[in-house]
């Protein structure tokens, strides 16, 4: 029981330099959270102070932007300066289960929907551009070769060339876009994702 | 020939199959396919882990490992010319209160399907159960101290390994930004009895040790001098950089020359090697570039050669 709370202990305070610095500051409220040892307790005590405990909490970090920084660059320049406060919310609401990049981008892509939802976030082009990059990943890594293709069918209501031709040079937002009901299908086809803007006919077709 | 003869260990099988030196060998990361399309010849085998070619819904999920197809037709047009080796990173074997069978049955799998004349993972925790029970990530793999119970948990570990996969397995002696007191053993003499209790092998992991030698003032050699080679099947070296104020181990490039020197004093006390794996990622491929990698990989070739290996 007690290796298996000292590690808890040193998981907590790896994930949280907020609770680094509360345990220096009252070690006793921070201790008597898990059922230690007296050793263990003056080893996390040790720890604690060292400048390590400072890398492994920048390393943390990093371990945890990089699949969202990755795999959803455009939702991140779109994100722009709430990128890191949303990123600190997601921190606080999810804690870290795995280091599967695809299903770490899924569970951050369920608090950016939820936060449009509740209307925190409210960036015109935000939604079509996650919902565009998370089809993207899941049909990249997904299985090739299948007869009929694995593909997506995207919804916009911005007009969605002029969008990403303009989100990879990173204009900075906001942009003025063509307005409407446009459709994009993702397919993945031997080794690559191919992209076609349809019009509202063709998409029909295939719903 | 060396062999790596572990048998007659508690709960170990029977017999073990004997393994092939290979040589000097490269960790796959994205940028490793263009890099051979061009240097195949610079590498004996490759190393992977395992866990970047799929998806892992985590323990009890249905269908819980999804091959990333993509990735595995990549691989098998490598595994098709040259040897593969895993060196994983989920296993978590020092996890105090969780054991995943499951990942286990995985990379039995994988074994099976590779063939991997042997198999490695981290002598580490990256992984919990927390207060509710659900799994939880640490982030990163997180030392173990150097003591009995420690010990105990991770040979009954590696007894388990052992019963599911045919092959060597060894842990990798790891690197950390923290430095626990009060530990019962130095960190050899905690490999020493490890890999004699248990019958792992050890992956070396020369960058680590310089790592850890570095950031805490330690002397490498006085770690070697310690060190029993017998169960040594693996050296890997890789670079390193400062980062929040610590050496750390990046895989941020060239191996830098301490580690070259380490590496030319293990060598001769090695007889059960069978090789040695450079380790970059692939952030830094664009700085290294393919003639700075194959340039590392043939530094590597010259001491394998120059000591023993045909």
């Amino acid at each position: 029981m007690s290796l298996e709370e000292f590690q808890r202990a040193i998981v907590d305070l790896v994930a949280s330099p907020e609770l680094c610095l509360s345990f220096r500051a009252e070690p006793g409220k921070f201790l008597e959270r898990y059922e230690l040892t007296d050793v263990e307790r003056r080893r996390l005590s040790a720890v604690n102070r060292q400048r390590g405990m400072s890398t492994n909490c920048s390393l943390y970090r990093s371990n945890r932007i990089t699949p969202i920084y990755t795999l959803l660059p455009l939702t991140c320049f779109v994100l722009g300066d709430v990128l890191g406060t949303e990123m600190e919310g997601y921190w606080r609401s999810e804690e870290f289960v795995d280091r599967q990049f695809l299903l770490e981008i899924e569970r951050f892509g369920e608090h950016i929907r939820r936060r449009m939802r509740s209307g925190v976030l409210s960036i015109p082009v935000l939604g079509e551009v996650l919902n565009f990059e998370l089809a993207w990943n899941a049909l990249n890594v997904g299985p090739r070769n299948r007869v009929p293709a694995e593909s997506r069918l995207l919804t916009f209501t911005h007009e969605p060339r002029e969008l990403f031709r303009r989100l990879e040079a990173r204009d900075p937002l906001p942009y003025r876009l063509p307005r409407g009901e446009f459709f994009v299908l993702l397919r993945a086809l031997d080794g690559s994702i191919e992209t076609t803007v349809l019009d509202a006919d063709a998409a029909r077709d295939l719903l | 020939m060396s062999r790596l003869d572990l048998a007659g260990v508690p709960g170990a099988p029977a017999a073990f199959e004997s393994v092939r030196p290979l040589g000097v060998g490269l960790m796959y990361n994205p940028a490793v396919p263009g890099f051979l399309e061009d240097h195949l010849d610079a590498i004996d085998f490759l190393e992977i882990t395992s866990d970047m070619f799929w998806t892992d819904r985590g323990p009890g999920s249905a269908q819980r490992f999804e091959d990333l197809e993509s990735w595995t037709r990549v691989l098998d047009g490598i595994a098709a010319d040259r040897p593969v080796v895993a060196h994983n990173v989920g296993l978590s074997i020092g996890s105090a209160n969780r054991f995943d069978v499951e990942y286990l049955g995985q990379i039995k799998r994988w074994q099976e399907r590779y063939r991997f004349p042997w198999h490695s993972d981290h002598l580490s925790f990256s992984q919990i159960l927390d207060a509710r029970g659900r799994d939880r990530a640490a982030g990163m793999a997180l030392p173990l101290p150097f003591d009995e119970q420690v010990l105990q948990l991770v040979a009954g570990r590696v007894a388990r390994v052992r019963e599911a996969i045919p092959v060597p397995f060894l842990l990798e002696n790891g690197v950390s930004y923290l430095e626990i007191p009060e530990q019962e053993m130095t960190e050899p003499a905690f490999l020493n009895r490890l890999t004699k209790e248990s019958g792992c092998g050890l992956l070396l992991d020369l960058h680590n040790l310089h790592t850890n030698s570095r950031n805490y003032g330690a002397d490498p050699l006085a770690f070697l001098e310690e060190l029993d080679f017998d169960p040594v099947v693996e050296i890997h070296v890789a670079g390193g950089n400062e980062f929040a104020g610590m050496y750390t181990d990046a895989h941020s490039g060239p191996c830098p020359e301490p580690v070259w020197e380490l590496l030319d004093y293990v060598l001769p006390r090695t007889r059960n090697l069978c090789g040695i794996t450079f380790e970059f990622h692939d952030s830094y491929y664009g700085q290294l570039g393919p003639e700075g990698l194959r340039a590392q990989l043939d530094r590597a070739r010259r001491a394998w050669t120059s000591e023993r290996r045909p």
